[in-house]
């Protein structure tokens, strides 16, 4: 293809050096990027902090942790969307020290992978609450027992269920310090509500996601965790496991006086503002609640689902996992971090901040509305979200959102038993 | 960026080219031009087609973007011929496609007509409905989500249009209205420039003597207005075409693919299945299945211009 | 100067020039509302208290401190510098190489090689990006270009395509003589680009730098999969973040997406006759 001359060698040098304007922004680029994140004594260590919410709290720790260690300097990346945020950054291989990351299948996946560091032996999980530290060990996405290993701390645990509005409880003449036990006592309230003109219900359909929660909150009644590695080996499906809890679902839904249209900002927002009896979120959602209205008199409950009291139990979740990245340049800047954020006062402090439970062996709540649910965790009456063993691939919430507005749980479960039959199909391991 | 992407006027300018190539293939060629497009065409092999080559090897392996990976053949190519989520997304992008570039067309050539016409502060109007192709579709997407979600709504109350009182955004069988009508409004802008540049084109003793004879609007509009831009209009078909089947922003924006995926692109689908599902290698055959597509779209507007131009 | 118009009668053709059609102008005044009335409720929305927002009415008190508290929260000094800081260096680098890449290849399309160049450039803009999106995330990792440096770097080069295409129409125009007058004299060839032929394509170059400067400071896709670091996330960047934290206070958020639209509104009002006619231009050659 070349006929012509392409060697100018009598003016190559000069000309050389005008075509170095070409390449000379890649060599900026290359050459700025070898400095590393380490300059003179200092290290720079790189956190990762999926909690938007909780921006502030741990500006406020990682702040306190610079002034007692001078040379280490931390620098915060909060994320938009977490998980989409840390895969891209493995897919970048640019894998940050210390992680926050929310204790789901995700993190499970992460974990089996081999990008974080084995907290395992470490001395310090011996400080903390079994069955969370048991949660946190299970989330890892594998077949081999042995290998689920603790791939990271759990920082905060959350519960899931509903938060109710004690003031409107004793304006119908329920004990709001008493919540119902089973189902039939549950329905019973939200029919007072009804009768009374109260809506019993708040949905933030809008928001997808949010339909998660009571399938999560029935489901660790209704559903045990064994029966999850059933449908990994194809021995049950989705219409056995989750058929009643998806109809309890689609009920409770029939409760709801609001239009589909609400999010989950206007959906906590009427919440907040006395509107509704109950919402049936996690934890989670009680300091966005707090934020529109701090002065409201909340609780929060375990859902029942079936109507045997003894029978109940409690979701719950590690919200907040805290980890290394495996392969970390600067490990022991960053388990310093990791011990200094593991103190019972930050641990604390992010509790109070986000109405989150401590993993501390003794269980510390961070609002005191969560004290109904004490029990579950002493008596370790506890399951994982039935959603931390979906693959994010499969889109949960659309089809559930779908479901809550449409009524239709047929269409939702062969849904589902599609989606997990294609997504297995092409996991080629 | 918009691309001004013309199949057409690059062929043109390959034809007067051809006829030098052989009376003077033989110059020698300063060794300078090399310098000046060499290096260029690395770089850019290397930062565009390399990628490209990169994914095409990734597409046959079972990577998560991240750790040990296999090569597994053909697998991940067969598994998404039995993905009706992509079936879904390859489906509504090309409907969203076609209804936003036969919208942005449609009331581009009116616009451009109407600004080309004798009206008052017609430079200042012309400015005006350039301002959408000014702004970042995310963030005025932002705004059009929550008028989507408020005011519209109320609105569709107040009216007693059933259809408009609950949110769009929510609504599985109307959600691609706020999409399409985002892209459009966004798109409409700069389709509007190029056919007032084509319109300016025109010389006016065409009209003045289709005047003479007596002709209509409607006739004038479509018998002379319409061929003499017709290349426009081939520019603006490919280019807006070629944006539409790239809508991601303003899924972004508006529904994050939702309700039930019913809005999910195939952009989106890649870069969310990619980088939140962890399929990366399953979403990067589902690209390089992108591109074919997307090379079988190009070839037939490039046939279809061509077979215009012979008319 | 006579127009075509689509309503006026056939006669129109025979008027005055002064001749202005009041209810056509009327009617383009209706439709420009439905550009105006969008910008008109980020105005107001952003100036109102959270109680009030969701009406188009305007605010009963004029809420200016959102825009400090939205600024704070984002951080919008130091996205709106990186913005700028990308897109100049982009738009500069863009002007500065693709302009003698695209003279070599129009100078020389008798060339075999260099017309398989053109081609070569110009085939890219049917490698849409998604297609290599996994892919460059991942090599900009790999290579350390996961910041501005990275983006400015990607703009140039995949624009490239795109600016060679609008640009060798235009050098083809420029007659060769002038550049054989200076060659005679000595000239280098990259000597008489610089001082004959790249003065010459101003025009073209004001369209390059126009749609260059939109597309770096309005891109959502390349950043968002680019950047890692949060202190060098641009404005639209800062937006997506900003909206999944704080959407609930919605006038707060509308001051910070008039923010980010804000910067290029106020060029645009300055230069919109300029960006206008120079964006006609690249559709023209």
């Amino acid at each position: 293809m070349l006929s012509d001359s392409l060697y100018p060698t009598s003016r190559l040098k000069r000309l050389g050096v005008r075509v170095a304007a070409t390449v000379c922004a890649l060599a900026v680029g290359f050459g700025l990027a070898g400095c590393g994140s380490s300059t003179a004594g200092t290290v720079t260590l790189d956190f990762f902090q999926f909690k938007s919410e909780a921006a502030d709290t741990f500006k406020a720790i990682v702040q306190d942790f610079e002034k007692q260690n001078p040379t280490i300097k931390v620098n915060i990346n909060n994320s938009a969307n977490a998980q989409t945020d840390l895969r891209t950054r493995f897919v970048k291989n640019r894998v940050p020290d210390v992680i926050t990351f929310n204790g789901d299948i995700s993190f499970g996946m992460f974990a089996a992978s081999g990008v974080f560091y084995d907290f395992t032996d470490e001395p310090i999980v011996d400080t903390l609450n079994p069955g969370m530290v048991n949660i946190a060990k299970n989330l890892v996405q594998t077949t081999d027992p042995a290998k689920k290993r603790l791939y990271g701390l759990p920082f905060a645990g959350n519960a899931s269920g509903y938060i109710y509005n004690k003031d409107l409880f004793k304006q119908v003449g329920l004990d709001p310090e008493n919540p119902p036990t089973t189902w039939s006592e549950f329905t019973d309230m939200l029919n007072t509500f009804k009768a009374a003109g109260i809506n019993p219900l708040q949905g933030s359909v809008a928001d997808a996601w949010t339909t998660q929660a009571p399938l999560a909150s029935l489901a660790g009644t209704l559903v045990p965790e064994t029966k999850y590695t059933e449908l990994k080996q194809g021995k049950t499906t989705f219409q056995d496991l989750w058929k009643t809890t998806v109809e309890k679902e689609a009920e409770l839904f029939t409760y709801s006086t609001e239009d589909t249209g609400v999010t989950y900002q206007q959906g906590t927002q009427s919440f907040a503002q006395g509107k509704a009896a109950i919402i049936p979120l996690g934890t989670y959602a009680i300091p966005q609640i707090l934020l529109i209205n701090k002065d409201i008199n909340l609780g929060f409950a375990q859902m029942p689902a079936t109507d045997d009291a003894s029978e109940q139990i409690l979701t719950a979740g590690d919200d907040a996992m805290l980890t290394i990245g495996a392969n970390t340049k600067h490990k022991a800047e960053a388990m310093k971090l990791v011990e200094f954020m593991m103190q019972k006062e930050q641990l604390d402090s992010y509790a109070d901040a986000q109405s989150a439970i401590t993993p501390l062996k003794d269980t510390y709540f961070g609002n005191e509305a969560l004290e109904t649910v004490r029990p579950f965790f002493e008596e370790n009456r506890l399951a994982d979200f039935c959603d931390h063993y979906i693959p994010s691939s499969i889109n949960i919430g659309g089809y559930l959102q779908t479901m809550v507005t449409s009524g239709n749980t047929d269409r939702f479960l062969n849904q589902m038993q599609t989606e997990w039959d294609k997504v297995q199909a092409r996991t080629f391991e | 960026m918009s691309n001004a992407t013309a199949a057409k006027p690059a062929a043109k300018a390959s034809k007067p080219a051809k006829k030098k190539v052989d009376a003077f293939s033989k110059r020698k060629v300063d060794p300078a031009y090399y310098w000046m497009a060499v290096p260029a065409a690395i770089i850019f092999a290397f930062f565009l087609y390399l990628p490209f080559v990169d994914g095409v090897k990734y597409s046959f392996t079972n990577s998560q973007g991240y750790g040990d990976y296999k090569f597994i053949g053909f697998k991940n190519y067969i598994a998404l011929f039995q993905d009706n989520r992509v079936g879904h997304a390859y489906l509504f992008t090309l409907l969203i496609a076609v209804a936003i570039t036969v919208l942005i067309n449609v009331i581009a050539l009116f616009l451009s007509v109407l600004l080309n016409s004798k009206i008052a502060f017609k430079n200042g109007f012309r400015a005006i409905f350039f301002v959408p192709y000014t702004l970042s579709v995310l963030v005025i997407g932002y705004v059009f989500k929550y008028i989507f979600m408020n005011p519209l709504p109320e609105l569709g109350k107040a009216l007693g249009i059933e259809w408009l009182s609950t949110s769009l955004l929510t609504n599985e069988e109307l959600s691609w209205i706020p999409i399409v009508f985002l892209a459009v409004w966004q798109g409409v802008a700069y389709s509007v420039l190029i056919y007032l540049a084509g319109l300016q084109t025109i010389d006016d003793e065409i009209y003045e003597a289709a005047a003479i004879d007596g002709v209509n609007a409607w006739q004038k509009f479509w018998k002379i207005t319409f061929p003499l831009i017709g290349p426009f209009f081939t520019i603006n078909l490919v280019l807006s075409m070629k944006n539409a089947l790239g809508t991601f922003d303003q899924v972004v924006a508006l529904t994050d693919g939702g309700p039930n995926s019913a809005t999910e692109t195939v952009t989106y689908l890649i870069w969310k299945g990619g980088l939140t599902g962890g399929e990366y290698a399953y979403q990067t055959a589902n690209a390089v299945l992108f591109f074919i597509v997307l090379a079988i779209i190009a070839f037939i507007q490039l046939r279809i211009s061509r077979s215009q131009e012979q008319i | 100067m006579t127009t075509a118009t689509v309503t006026s009668s056939p006669k129109s053709g025979f008027r005055k020039d002064h001749n202005i059609n009041w209810w056509l102008t009327a009617a383009v005044a209706v439709l420009s509302l439905t550009i105006l009335v969008p910008l008109y409720f980020t105005v107001v929305t952003a100036l109102k208290t959270p109680a009030e927002a969701g009406t188009f009415a305007l605010p009963t008190s004029w809420q200016w401190g959102n825009f400090a508290d939205a600024s704070a929260k984002v951080n919008y000094p130091k996205a709106a510098l990186n913005s700028a800081i990308i897109t100049v260096a982009a738009v500069v680098l863009t002007l500065l190489t693709n302009t003698f890449v695209a003279y070599a290849v129009a100078r020389n399309m008798d060339k075999r090689f260099f017309r398989f160049l053109y081609y070569f450039f110009i085939a890219a803009m049917f490698v849409p990006f998604p297609v290599v999106m996994l892919p460059i995330a991942k090599q900009m990792g790999s290579l350390h270009l996961d910041n501005q440096i990275g983006l400015i770097i990607l703009y140039t080069v995949l624009g490239l395509g795109t600016n060679l295409f609008i640009a060798t129409g235009f050098i083809r125009s420029i007659p060769v003589s002038l550049e054989e007058a200076a060659r005679i004299d000595g000239a280098s060839t990259w000597r008489i680009f610089w001082t004959i032929i790249f003065p010459l394509m101003s025009p073209i170059n004001a369209t390059i730098a126009i749609l260059t400067a939109l597309w770096a400071w309005n891109d959502f896709l390349l950043p968002l999969i680019v950047l890692t670091d949060q202190s060098n996330q641009t404005i639209p960047l800062a937006q997506y973040v900003f909206s999944s934290q704080f959407a609930t206070n919605y006038p707060m958020a509308f001051s910070s997406y008039l923010m980010a639209m804000a910067p290029i509104l106020v060029v645009y009002i300055f230069a919109q006759k300029w960006v206008v006619g120079g964006v006609m231009r690249g559709a023209v050659k």
